[in-house]
Order: C-alpha cells, then structure tokens, then sequence
C-alpha cells in the first residue's frame, strides 16, 4: 500500500500529471499553480480532489461555507423517513490530509476577475490563476407569486440537503391519514429531473404503510418528465392510484401560493394540501449571476471542451449551474463534467489544448427502498460544432429488473461518495 | 494516516507506463493528448464501480479483471453477447478506442 507522501513523491520523481508526457516535454504538466475551487459539492470537490491528482505541483483552495456536505442524492429517502441523514453527510477531512488540499470554510462575498481574486465575506482575498465554480443552484423566488424565501421555512422546497429535508420529513410524519401532499415540479432545466417523482414515490411508500387512505398530488410544470414511464408502471403496481401526475397542459400555469394556508391555485383550480412541497423554478447559483458568468437564462454559458466559461477563460463553471445539454443536472454529470474540468486545466496551466471529453450521466430513482429505475447517458464532443453529443441513452425497460437495480442505487451511493470525498 | 485507495496505485503505474509509451512515440503531441483522454474515459468507471477487493458481489470491482477481459466483457455487452442493467447501454456509447484504453488503464497488473 502506498501512502501519502510517497505517492505524490513518485509523481513528482515522474515530473508529471496523468498521461501527459511532462519527463518528455521538459517542466510539462508538473507546472504549478494555484487553483481556487468555490463549492464543495459534488462538482467542486470532484474537481478538487482530480486536479490535485494529475497534478500535485499544483495549490488547490476550496472554498465551502460549509464544515459537512449533505448529499442529495439519498434525501427523498429522508424525506420519506427511509434514511438516516447521518449516512448523507461527508466531510472534507480526507481531502485535507491525504491531498493538502486547502479548505476554507467561507462564504464568498463577489469575485475580482480582473485581478483574479475570490473575495470572502470577512474581507480577505484569495488570488488565482485558474477558478473552478460549482456554485449549484438557486430559486427563482419571484417566479411563483405567494413563495418565497420566507414561505419556504413552512412550506419547504426540500430541493437543497439540510434542514430543509428534515422539515418535510418532519410535516410528512406529521401528517393525518387520508390527508394530501401536494408537490409543485418545475419547469425544466433543473437540479435532478427525475427527483420529483422519486420523491413522490418513496412518500407513496410510506403512507401507504402507515397512512394509507392518503393521496399523493404532482402539479408539473412541464408535460412530461424523466423516466416517466418507468415511473408511471411502479406507481400503478406499488401504490395503486395513491399517486396522481398532472401534467401543465391539465392544469395550466401555477398561479399563486397561499403558503400560510397551504393552497395552490392553478389556471383552472384550487388545492388545498396537508403537506405542500413546492419545488421552485431554479437558476445558477447567485455568485455566478452576480458574477456576470450567466446570461438569459439564468445559467452559465461554457466550452463543453473544457467547462470555461464563455466570458473568461480563467473561469471554468461546472455542475448544475452551467449548460451542459444534453446532459442533465445531476450529481453524476458534476462529477463527470469535474474530471473533464480538471484534465483541461491541467493542460491549460501546462500550454496544452484540453484533451477530447467523454462524459457520461447515470441516474438511479428509488420507487420503493428495494426496487429502482435509472437512467444512463454517454456523451462525446463535436468538435464541428463544438457541443456535446450524446453517443448513447437508455433507461430501466418496462419489466426491469428493479429491484437488482436497487442494489447497484445502493452500492453506488457508497462508491459515489468516495470517488468524491475519498471515504 | 488511512491507507490509500487502489486507484492512486493504478495512477502510479499507468503514469510509468506512459512515459514510457511517450517517449516511445516521440513527442507525439497528439499522442500525448490521447493518453489524457484515456485517463478521463476510464475515470468514469469509478463514478459507480469500486476498485478494491469488495464484498459485494455486483456492480463488480474492477480489482477483478485484467485488461484483456474487461475489454471482452465491455464488448460483449456492446453488442449485447452480455445483457445487464447499466452497462449495455454505456458501453453502447464507447468505441473501440474508448474500450482498449479504458482496459488499459482500469485493468488489473499482471
């Protein structure tokens, strides 16, 4: 087993990152430089940990307010009171000390780009050469009248692991039997698409063994939704008609929220609910907007070559917050979109043009704790013109085998994390 | 100190084997920027796969294969020889390119 420091020490004795011939080019891909990462989700701690790989010379900072992450993926079982939240949270120890990657636990109050500096919220100033944002997402506060910030601390979104999560745990627990819950989805694109109705799912499964004579609502947005009719044949099988779907071209625009009385009023009705789960239209994170690194969409335009963004090439913007169509915002694209990410800064910190990506997205729903539906995506670069494209699709088939897929949900959840965090 | 995991050792001994295939072909910079796209293409096994001795059984760790029979495999479910859940609809996405050099890197030493 090698340590550590033995470790980096052989790469250095190579002089040079993976597969780039640093002994034959002279100082090659073993160039220093400092890499400061701002959001230490999946995407930005992706990318911390792969830059420092490829390239120990190099001095990584990532910068997260936060001392533990908490995981989405894994929080609709929470929800549904299914998962211990303790088993979502990971922190950045490992990174620290087997990688020197540097942590601060800060908030970002803007970025300098013109003199390549971070600037925290206590005033001091982190300098750069290449910036790797993963800042993830925001709402749209003033899209749905009646919800907002304020409203989500009763009615929450539960779209962000945390508090938010164990308060809709909390209401569905809460809840009589025979009563309703109401879930709003967004209209697309958004931070993991199939999550509304694996949300839907696994608080179908508990109600139905301890509340039985309940119903489930969605109000969508859109008029259709991923994996939908994986979705459509485990909620019929499992559930029943507990749940029920209605599509946009139903129902209609989501005009207003009473959120003190818990009501939602469509262009055409008017539900009252038990537990409201509104679901809000999303944006990049608010550094990247204040950042001037989005435009009208509300998303940050980047080089699928190498995530920088379109307005500085010292920037890259990976995760939910960029536009990677056609690949969906999830927490396997970050991860995917991280390491792309980093083999292009390496390359670019060393002279070299980034080399060709292949990215790939693969996403697991539960329907129930034993038996899941996915998702899966491979995607390469054209560089004709310069987009992804996908190179394969597919998803779980009527009559899948879902609860073998339920083991691969559950063991991925585990190798996932530690491609990430290391444990 | 924790032990590290098995993929720094893979690393280790992938980087000493390119340098030597580098100097082998000359400063090729195109060769050289296809061994980078060769460590990203296997590095998305290890989103799901683990790469250690594992207890469980499926996904399979990739600690088992050597290079040889995890391109065999990755095949056979491209051309659906093999059926399973995930990975006939992944390696539907990958070349031959992409298989050899996704072997090359993730298989087990010899």
């Amino acid at each position: 087993m090698i340590r550590r420091r033995r470790f980096l020490r052989l790469l250095a004795v190579c002089g040079m990152g993976w597969g780039l011939g640093g002994c034959a080019s002279g100082k090659g891909l073993r160039s220093g430089g400092r890499v400061v990462v701002v959001g230490g989700g999946y995407g930005g701690a992706t990318a911390a940990r792969y830059l420092k790989q490829m390239n120990p010379g190099l001095t990584i900072t990532l910068i997260e307010p936060q001392e533990t992450y908490l995981s989405c993926p894994g929080s609709n079982e929470a929800v549904a009171g299914l998962g211990d939240m303790g088993t979502l949270a990971r922190s950045y120890d490992w990174l620290r000390r087997e990688l020197d990657i540097g942590k601060v636990t800060a908030r970002v109050a803007r970025l300098d780009r013109q003199r390549r500096r971070v600037i925290l919220n206590d005033g001091a100033e982190v300098t750069y050469d290449r910036l790797v944002l993963s800042p993830g997402i925001d709402f749209r506060w003033e899209a749905i009248m009646g919800y907002d910030e304020a409203a989500s601390r009763f009615v929450p979104h539960a779209w962000k692991a945390g508090p938010q999560t164990a308060l809709l745990a909390r209401q569905i627990r809460a809840m009589p039997d025979g009563g309703l819950v109401l879930i709003t989805a967004p209209p697309s694109p958004y931070r993991c698409p199939p999550g509304p109705y694996e949300r839907a799912s696994l608080i179908a499964y508990y109600l139905k063994k301890h509340k039985p004579r309940s119903k489930i609502l969605i109000l969508d947005a859109k008029t259709r939704f991923s994996k939908q009719p994986a979705f459509e044949q485990a909620w019929r099988e499992l559930y029943g008609d507990m749940v029920e779907w209605v599509s946009s071209e139903k129902e209609g625009r989501l005009e207003r929220i009473d959120a003190a009385g818990r009501t939602v009023e469509t262009e055409f009705d008017t539900f009252r609910a038990d537990v409201l789960n509104v679901i809000p239209p999303q944006k990049a994170g608010v550094l990247a907007e204040q950042s001037g690194l989005t435009d009208a969409s509300g998303w940050c335009p980047v080089d699928p070559l190498s995530f920088a963004s379109v307005y500085d090439p010292a920037v890259y913007v990976i995760g939910d917050a960029c536009q990677a169509d056609p690949m969906p915002k999830s927490a396997f694209s970050a991860n995917s979109q991280a390491k792309v990410c980093a083999a292009a800064i390496v390359a670019s910190l060393a002279g070299e043009p980034p080399p060709d990506p292949l990215l790939i997205n693969h996403c697991y729903s539960f329907v129930a704790p034993d038996q899941a539906i996915s998702i899966t995506g491979v995607y390469g670069y054209s560089r004709d013109d310069g987009q992804l494209i996908v190179r394969s699709t597919g998803e779980t088939p009527p009559h899948g085998d879902r609860r073998r897929e339920a083991g691969y949900a559950r063991a991925w959840q585990r190798s996932f994390k530690k491609d990430v965090f290391g444990y | 100190m924790t032990q590290l995991p098995n993929t720094h050792r893979d690393v280790l001994s992938f980087v000493r084997r390119v340098q030597i295939g580098t100097i082998a072909v000359a400063l090729c910079f195109q060769a050289r920027a296809e061994k980078l796209d060769t460590v990203l293409a296997a590095l998305g096994c290890l989103g799901c796969h683990a790469d250690e001795e594992e207890q469980i059984p499926e996904p399979a760790s990739l600690r088992r294969f050597d290079a040889k029979e995890m391109a065999s495999l990755l095949r056979e479910y491209r051309e659906g020889k093999r059926s399973g859940t995930v990975m006939n609809r992944i390696a539907a996405g990958l070349t031959n390119q992409d298989i050899e050099a996704i072997a090359g890197f993730l298989g087990k030493r010899p």
